[in-house]
């Protein structure tokens, strides 16, 4: 029983981690996935935030609009990637999986993992932009840890749909 | 003894073969005999309709898991990652069928050099030749040695040399490891190269099995197996698939290569 949990969780793992593997050999997709965040705090935030009629009870429109920038870019990144591991059934890499000792279960739990840290990557460089633009942005501990987990479970969720 | 339907067609009718310990075992049929239909069942990735089989002790309907810790699979799709190194894709597989830690590196090592790769293993696949695919591809499906391995067109869309080298490595796998395989294929040179025995398939049945020699001898003397084939299915051998198959043998390696 405990060998059958540590084979699931190497098994969980490996398909993880060849998942970043591959992200690590081309980071270009993390830069072009950055693209969007980008264009909409720095072009679209700063003219709408010129807009009177858009202000949010007080608080300045661009700390109201970067929440929803990191969910939206954590969200699209995550479906895209969930839509690549369906190209990947249609090439014969998903028979590999199939036809090994792996459950089921460590294909999808492994996905969503990889999943949750490429929504991390794009969290951070949401953050790094927020600081940079003066964004006021709570660094308590708590309020990070929450918005982590909100990003990890979100992607993990979010690109599993397709492939369920 | 193994049946597959598909609604009311009979994709594989009541086919019962026996692979000795240790033989190469070549199936050949016109396309939509049914190969891919048995592949896809001994393999447990598409459970029969009715009758079941056993490899190496195992029974692929009750006890599939213990099945595929046992065999390797050898897709005719392209099975190995572009996006990593050969070494990263071998980890993969060693990983996925829970190799030792200690045990992981030489093997894969050694996986490498019998596979002549030992020198592009920290490259990306995508810079891969077709035959190097094959033979990554291969030595991925090996890694755990499985007593059994399945071969589905181990060299469509390869130049002659390429193919050589593939044919080379698998016999040499076959000295080494004992291997019993069973091959699918269309190229009867390959057949006659590697294959102890064949077994015809033709509308999902077996039309005929036996060593390449017996089956030229009991269409006549001087006959090809080209005309064991025709003779048997009634079929000349030119019709390559369907669009859809064509579409993806000849974009996969092109995609890749």
């Amino acid at each position: 029983m405990l060998s059958a949990t540590a084979d699931f969780g190497l098994q969980t793992f490996a398909v993880a981690d060849a998942d970043i593997r591959k992200l690590r050999h081309d980071p270009v997709e993390l830069v072009t996935r950055a693209v969007q965040p980008v264009l909409w705090l720095v072009l679209f935030g700063q003219v709408m935030a010129q807009i009177r009629g858009l202000s949010v009870n007080g608080t300045h429109y661009l700390d109201f609009l970067a929440a929803g920038i990191l969910a939206q870019s954590v969200l699209f990144a995550a479906i895209f990637y969930g839509i690549s591991a369906i190209w990947e059934r249609d090439l014969g890499v998903v028979h590999r999986y199939l036809v090994s000792p792996a459950p089921r279960p460590a294909l999808v739990i492994g996905k969503a993992v990889s999943a949750s840290v490429r929504g991390l990557s794009q969290a951070v460089i949401v953050y790094l932009l927020a600081l940079a633009m003066g964004i006021n942005v709570s660094f308590q501990p708590l309020h990070m840890a929450g918005a982590a987990a909100f990003v990890a479970l979100g992607s993990g969720l979010f690109s599993t749909l397709p492939v369920s | 003894m193994l049946t597959r339907r598909f609604g009311r067609k009979v994709a594989v009718n009541a086919v019962s073969i026996l692979a000795a310990h240790g033989e190469i075992l070549g199936r050949i049929g016109p396309n939509g005999a049914g190969e891919s239909t048995l592949i896809k069942m001994l393999t447990t990735q598409l459970p029969p309709t009715s009758g079941s089989a056993a490899i190496a002790g195992f029974d692929i309907v009750r006890e599939p898991a213990e099945v595929r810790r046992r065999i390797g699979y050898v897709p005719q799709l392209l099975s190995a990652d572009g996006s990593l190194t050969g070494y990263e894709n071998l980890l993969l597989s060693a990983r996925l069928y829970t190799i030792p830690r200690a045990e992981r590196r030489p093997r894969i090592q050694h996986a490498l050099e019998v596979m002549g790769l030992a020198e592009v293993g920290g490259h990306l696949v995508q810079r891969y030749s077709g035959g190097m695919l094959r033979r990554l591809e291969i030595a991925q499906s090996m890694l755990h040695r499985p007593p059994v391995l399945f071969m589905d067109e181990p060299t469509v869309g390869l130049d002659p040399m390429a193919r050589q080298s593939v044919w080379h490595h698998v016999r040499q796998l076959k000295a080494a490891l004992r291997t019993t395989m069973l091959i699918t294929t269309h190229y009867m040179e390959e057949v006659d190269e590697l294959c102890d025995r064949i077994a015809l398939i033709h509308d999902g049945q077996i039309a005929d099995i036996g060593t390449p020699d017996e089956l030229k001898a009991r269409v006549g003397p001087s006959a090809t197996l080209d005309d064991v084939f025709a003779h048997l299915t009634g079929v000349e051998i030119e019709s390559q698939g369907s669009y859809r198959e064509v579409q993806r043998t000849r974009a996969s390696p092109r995609g890749h290569g």
